[in-house]
């Protein structure tokens, strides 16, 4: 056990004693998961107004919304 | 480190690939020194760099901590030394005007910071015409270390490093070319 600056959590430091590589558990991704809830929150609330109007419109703005949120994930 | 005893290189990205992009890195006399091949789709980036098309040595790995790319920071490491060389970290807020990043060392201290060259020829870059060429300058106490100058080209991204000989102590020249294979993957990313 050794201790690293807070900042690398997620990723890699070297240790002192064997001096490889080891991976630092934990890491920056709740900013992600916030981002993607948050989509998923919009694309499900927009598709519910849709499918109101009816079905088929409902369809294809879950289906655009997943696309667009799929792209969005690739993307980040 | 034999293969990066040179102050220049260059790094050519190869536009026309459907998924992912392919970068190689030539020394000073032209010969290729490394090569890579980004894969797309991968949530995390993990980019492996290898000694050359082959693909059988594996040089470096430039690793994300994070998902989100915005002020993500890259760990390089060794692999033949299995060992972390030191950090890249975009600096993500600044980046939307003007691209900067931190040089760090192993142990996530600063050692030098990389702007984009000129505040007006950024702002001209992405709110007019992204076919300007970019140039970066890495800096320490107001000294420029390295240099990273894109050729214009539009079809094929090609970046000229220039390592001033007495920064090699202070940074490692494996460092420096991840950060230019990092500047053509994340940054021609983001434009």
């Amino acid at each position: 056990m050794f201790q690293v600056p807070r900042s690398m959590k997620g990723g890699i430091a070297n240790c002192p004693r064997c001096r490889k590589i080891v991976s630092v558990p934990g890491g920056p991704e709740g900013l992600f998961y916030v981002l993607l809830f948050l989509g998923i929150a919009v694309v499900a609330g927009i598709s519910a107004l849709f499918f109101a109007v009816s079905t088929k419109a409902g369809i294809i703005a879950l289906t655009i919304g997943c696309i667009v949120i799929l792209i969005c994930v690739i993307a980040s | 480190m034999d293969d990066f005893s040179d102050n220049q290189y260059m790094i050519r990205r190869k536009i026309l690939t459907i998924f992912g992009a392919k970068f190689h890195v030539y020394n000073n006399i032209g010969e290729l020194i490394l090569f890579s091949k980004q894969k797309a789709f991968k949530l995390k980036e993990d980019i492996r760099v290898f000694a050359d098309e082959s693909m059988s040595t594996e040089r470096l790995v430039i690793k994300a901590r994070q998902i989100v790319d915005f002020s993500a920071a890259y760990d390089i490491v060794d692999q033949a030394e299995n060992r972390k060389i030191g950090t890249l970290r975009r600096k993500g807020w600044k980046s939307i005007v003007r691209d900067s990043w931190e040089f760090l060392s192993e142990d996530d201290q600063p050692i030098a910071m990389l702007t984009e060259d000129s505040m007006l020829l950024s702002l001209l870059r992405r709110f007019l015409c992204n076919l300007i060429p970019q140039t970066y300058h890495v800096m320490q106490n107001g000294k420029t270390l390295i240099t990273y100058k894109q050729n214009f080209n539009p079809f094929v991204l090609k970046i000229r490093v220039s390592i001033d000989p007495e920064s090699r102590d202070i940074i490692d020249p494996r460092l420096v070319l991840a950060g230019g294979i990092l500047l053509a993957a994340i940054e021609g990313r983001q434009k």
